[in-house]
């Protein structure tokens, strides 16, 4: 839960610092309909990066590219401390 | 009048030329050694009593492993009983003094020269004798050694405060000191005019150099020391070829292309700047090589934009940091900026800066006030991904910002 309220929080934050509209943070948004582009993803992860301590997305071996909120969420908790990791 | 004066020591040029670490007792003629100390006093002292005597001297810098072979110098304390005149040389080939790379790029690498090959930029004029110089360098690398065969070659005074102290000590040390003449580095003489103390130099010479010289740098200096001359220096390890601007204005004339400064010819190859320097390895056909730098012609000038090597793809768009660090600077909250790039899976790579916010700044929300301003000014792959406010960056030994 952790994991999400920190990628909510830092997702809301892009979308305020760029003066876009932030949408509704619900798990079935999805990600590349919002008014985020690419490079606004990349940053996320990076600060996300900083906020948690690590990167999903360099520690996967197969990449996974996540189509909504609530698949972003797994995909950081599965590689978390608590997560099941690559495996 | 003493000649240098480094904090721990303090020695008169007859000083220097009589051995004082009795560096000839501990090294036989034609041998080599080499020596580990970044005191200016103790490199000088070695400069005028083993040159002629050694084979070889390696400066070797911290973090780098004597060379095999070489007997280290003990360079502790002062000797008693000094020989006379010990700065005559016995060999007929000139000593080979060895210095090293800062690494900032890969390991150290060893570079061979000798006093004649370094003290090629040496200025022997009476104006440059009466100077007092300081010293902000580590005295083993290029930029230091520079600083104090200048002071030797024209018997003018150094004062070299140690490089492990803080820099406001260093700075009150120059001040002590009369230190009328100082070279530095862009990033470091930000950090210079920050300090009340340094208002007190009273200079007659600044010289930068290492990094890119600025317009907002060269104006402020010129605003602050009206008096003194201000010189930047372009110095190309790659090619060896270096050249000054004295104009008080950033990059360098066009007219330089055409009217080589000092014989040095220059082109513009595929937005890199080329010097014709025959010799150089990677040097092409008609003797020119490239030396890294990407530059651009605006009017009149040729500006330095950036290293070709230190470009970054950020979501396929090609970024010089640089030019994103020129940029912030010109924010009036903001008095240096560092930019660098982190690994990104989903862009290749991205920019993170670090800012070190002026005096009179509000840096509440500085960070994001910046990214917001770099989105006005600059393509979407130049905004870093997190602007962070710093009270310093770290400066390596040859006094530019880590890149790293």
């Amino acid at each position: 839960m952790k994991t999400r309220a920190a990628i909510v929080e830092a997702l809301s934050e892009l979308f305020e610092e760029d003066e876009l509209p932030v949408p509704e943070m619900r798990d079935d948004l999805v990600l590349l309909e919002t008014d985020l582009d690419s490079l606004g993803f990349a940053v996320l992860v990076t600060r996300l990066d900083e906020e948690l301590g690590y990167d999903p997305f360099s520690l996967m071996d197969e990449p996974v590219y996540p189509t909504t909120l609530g698949e972003f969420v797994a995909v950081y908790e599965r590689f978390g401390p608590e997560g099941a990791g690559a495996a | 009048m003493s000649a240098i004066a480094s904090g721990r020591f303090d020695l008169t040029g007859s000083d220097l030329d009589a051995d004082p670490f009795g560096f000839r007792s501990q090294v036989a003629p034609s041998q080599s050694a080499s020596l580990r100390s970044d005191d200016a006093a103790v490199v000088a002292a070695a400069l005028r009593t083993l040159d002629g005597w050694a084979a070889e001297v390696h400066l070797t810098p911290h973090g780098v492993a004597a060379a095999p072979g070489s007997i280290l110098l003990d360079a502790g304390h002062l000797v008693e009983d000094r020989a006379e005149a010990s700065s005559t040389a016995v060999l007929a080939e000139p000593t080979r003094w060895v210095l090293y790379t800062s690494g900032t790029t890969g390991e150290p690498k060893p570079i061979v020269h000798t006093l004649a090959s370094l003290g090629r930029t040496v200025v022997r004029s009476e104006a440059a004798a009466s100077l007092v110089w300081g010293l902000m360098y580590d005295p083993n690398r290029m930029a230091g050694l520079q600083v104090v065969l200048q002071s030797l070659a024209g018997g003018s005074r150094l004062v070299a405060p140690s490089m492990d102290e803080p820099l406001p000590r260093r700075i009150d040390r120059l001040v002590e000191g009369g230190v009328t003449a100082l070279s530095a580095t862009p990033t470091l003489w930000r950090r210079i005019l920050q300090l009340p103390a340094a208002r007190d130099l009273p200079l007659a010479q600044i010289t930068l150099g290492g990094e890119i010289a600025d317009q907002p740098i060269l104006d402020a200096l010129s605003r602050r020391y009206p008096d003194a001359r201000i010189v930047h220096v372009f110095a190309s390890t790659e090619t060896g070829a270096a050249f000054s601007v004295r104009d008080g204005r950033a990059g360098f004339p066009v007219s330089y292309l055409s009217e080589p400064p000092k014989g040095i010819d220059l082109e513009i190859r595929d937005g890199i700047l080329h010097v014709r320097s025959p010799g150089v390895s990677t040097a092409g056909p008609d003797g020119f090589a490239s030396t890294g730098d990407i530059v651009e012609v605006v009017d009149d000038r040729v500006h330095f934009r950036g290293r070709a090597s230190g470009v970054v793809n950020v979501g396929g768009a090609n970024v010089f940091p640089e030019q994103v660090e020129r940029l912030l600077r010109t924010h009036p909250d903001v008095r240096d900026a560092l930019v660098t790039s982190v690994a990104n899976a989903l862009a290749g790579n991205l920019l993170v800066a670090q800012v070190i916010a002026g005096d009179a700044a509000d840096t509440a929300g500085l960070g994001k006030r910046l990214r917001a301003f770099l989105r006005e000014h600059a393509p979407a792959a130049h905004v870093p991904a997190t602007v962070k406010v710093v009270d310093e960056f770290d400066v390596s030994t040859t006094g530019k910002a880590v890149r790293s």
